[in-house]
């Protein structure tokens, strides 16, 4: 086996792997996370002419749908709100940046980093901050650049026309590598975050299952697994027969 | 968190991306001298250069940014590179048999380029398409196929690449062996990007070649390849390579490279006969069937991929502060599932 083929398992295996993480965040099943990555890849060969715009289905329709999708499962008006807001100013922040810096050779290339990293970077952070979750910074990520996209092309295509791609990078177009970049990003932020501030914050919304000492203490005795994450501590319990508890021990070891 | 701390947060980070990047406020006429460590002129930019960058003059010397005084950019000299084993590369083009024939992808990743005596910029399609397409007819009198896209990227800002990533990743279903973007710099000196070659005004070609992406050491390979042969065969076109931060869509695969043919302030005729001429070095310089350059390149770009893969899982492992003997423990409980799964 060549290097270059090694390389080629390495990237595809990093693709799927990374993608799929992504998906997870968003709250996707696992299924559900497979079945996307699949459509994105199958999609990625199928380019439908729209005028003299050949729009990618894996690169742009089947994003378009996820995003949609995802902003249909947010569990209150609230979140489908934030989710939105955070596409809008996240979107609004790219199309900033984007007129204030060329990164091409003639100007600005010999910048910090390429843009690409740079919008996921942006978008992920301003859609976290906004919409407070994963799930908002994958949604912020890909929306984003997919609506400044095509709000500019068709702009264009108005104006001066000409042959133009959308979305035919299909897996690495910009939109879904800013999704991902988003939703890692997002995850440091939020795990230092939550990691700083030594657990997450009780209010009177706050699950009254997590409560300290509403786990029976049977369970504990018989628990096979315990997962502990910062202070309050998260103990999560799985029983020998099968049955799952979860609670907060604050003065656990 | 409250609101006004998230707002804050969200406007600080705006103002820092907006005035931490050295492209602010750049002007297209601004061109700013790079000096060696005793002040002599070493090349010109107009871009925003960043330490660490590299460039590589046409006497094949080596620079690397260190700082910035009195509005000049500091280079300090690394050594001459010997391109001489780039010379004896096998050219064994094989382009004779019909259904074998090499593919090389063109495209304009800013559609409005021109050059003098008209204005720096055009609406689609600037003239830089018309350079294109003299490369093309050129590669295409030498065997090759070349697939040569006409896509408009407009405007020419910050998002450019983003919309012809989409172009160059569709050039790659083509199998070709290289991709050029076909672009102009906008250094404004006639003297400084000109030379003569038969007696005619030619334009330089600078070479530019990203950083930040995993196939930089072959497309830098693939540069060098270019610079050796061009000087070789035409010598004085060669402008220099950059070696700078970036992508430019060249992770999505090796000889992705960008070429400026010329700058705004010369004429598209000077530009057309360069890149008439150039497209000799460019058939030169392809390893076809697979060269050394390219898998010693995909060799290193394996041992990358790994450590990245790693470095990632340790920064996993580290914000979940599960130290490296919770994989011990994932493997047992995963042998333990199995095991589970087998008595069942």
């Amino acid at each position: 086996m060549t290097s270059t083929t090694v390389l080629l398992v390495i990237s595809a295996l990093l693709v799927i792997i990374l993608g799929h993480r992504a998906l997870d965040r968003t709250g996707l099943t696992d299924k559900q996370a497979l079945l996307v990555i699949g459509l994105i890849w199958a999609g990625s060969y199928l380019d439908i002419p729209i005028g003299r715009v050949s729009v990618n289905v894996g690169g742009f329709i089947i994003p378009v749908l996820l995003v949609v999708f995802l902003l249909s499962k947010a569990s209150s008006g609230t979140e489908r709100g934030r989710g939105i807001l955070s596409i809008l100013i996240s979107a609004g922040a790219v199309y900033l940046i984007s007129q204030l810096f060329d990164f091409g050779p003639e100007a600005g290339s010999y910048t910090f980093i390429d843009p690409m990293y740079l919008f996921g970077a942006l978008a992920g952070v301003v859609a976290y901050l906004i919409g407070r979750s994963r799930r908002a910074a994958f949604i912020g990520g890909i929306g984003s650049i997919l609506l400044v996209e095509s709000i500019t092309i068709i702009s264009r295509q108005i104006t001066e026309g000409g042959p133009a791609n959308l979305g035919t990078a299909g897996f690495f177009t910009g939109a879904l590598i800013a999704g991902i970049v988003a939703i890692f990003l997002a995850e440091i932020v939020g795990e230092t975050r939550e990691l700083m501030q030594g657990g997450p914050e009780k209010g009177d919304d706050y699950p009254t299952g997590l409560k300290k000492g509403n786990a029976p203490r049977d369970v504990e005795a018989r628990a096979t697994h315990a997962l502990r994450i910062n202070k309050p501590i998260l103990v999560l319990e799985i029983g020998d027969g099968g049955d799952v508890r979860v609670f907060l021990e604050e003065n656990a070891q | 968190m409250n609101k006004q701390i998230r707002l804050l947060l969200v406007l600080s980070l705006c103002t820092i991306f907006c005035f931490s990047s050295p492209a602010f406020g750049y002007h297209l006429d601004e061109v700013r001298d790079v000096v060696d460590e005793a002040g002599n002129l070493v090349t010109k930019a107009t871009i925003p250069l960043a330490e660490g960058d590299i460039y590589i003059s046409s006497d094949n010397t080596e620079w690397e940014v260190i700082g910035e005084r009195d509005g000049k950019y500091i280079v300090k000299k690394n050594g001459v590179i010997d391109l001489s084993a780039y010379l004896k590369m096998p050219l064994d083009l094989g382009i004779q048999a019909e259904g074998s024939q090499p593919v090389i992808g063109i495209y304009h990743t800013h559609s409005s380029e021109s050059y003098s005596p008209g204005p720096a910029s055009l609406p689609y399609p600037g003239e830089i398409y018309q350079v294109g397409e003299t490369l093309k007819n050129a590669l295409e009198k030498k065997g090759f196929k070349v697939v040569w896209s006409q896509a408009n990227h407009n405007p020419h800002d910050g998002s450019a690449y983003i919309r012809s990533r989409d172009t160059a990743a569709k050039l790659l279903e083509e199998n070709p062996i290289a991709v050029i973007d076909v672009h102009r710099d906008a250094v404004p000196d006639r003297e400084f990007y000109t030379t003569e070659l038969d007696g005619q005004s030619v334009a330089k070609v600078r070479i530019v070649t990203g950083k930040q992406n995993q196939n930089r050491q072959s497309n830098f390979e693939f540069a060098k390849a270019m610079k050796a042969k061009a000087d070789e065969a035409l010598p004085g076109i060669m402008e220099g390579i950059f070696w700078a931060k970036g992508n430019y869509n060249q992770d999505l695969g090796p000889r992705m490279i960008l070429l400026e043919f010329g700058t705004h302030v010369l004429t598209l005729e000077e530009a057309k006969v360069a890149a008439e001429k150039y497209a000799d070095v460019i058939a030169a310089s392809l390893p076809v069937g697979g060269g050394k350059a390219e898998r010693s390149a995909a060799g290193s770009s394996v041992v990358w991929v790994i450590l990245l893969a790693v470095a990632a899982l340790g920064i996993f492992l580290f914000i979940n502060k599960k130290g490296f003997g919770s994989l011990k423990n994932l493997a047992k409980e995963f042998t333990h599932s199995l095991r589970k799964g087998r008595r069942d």
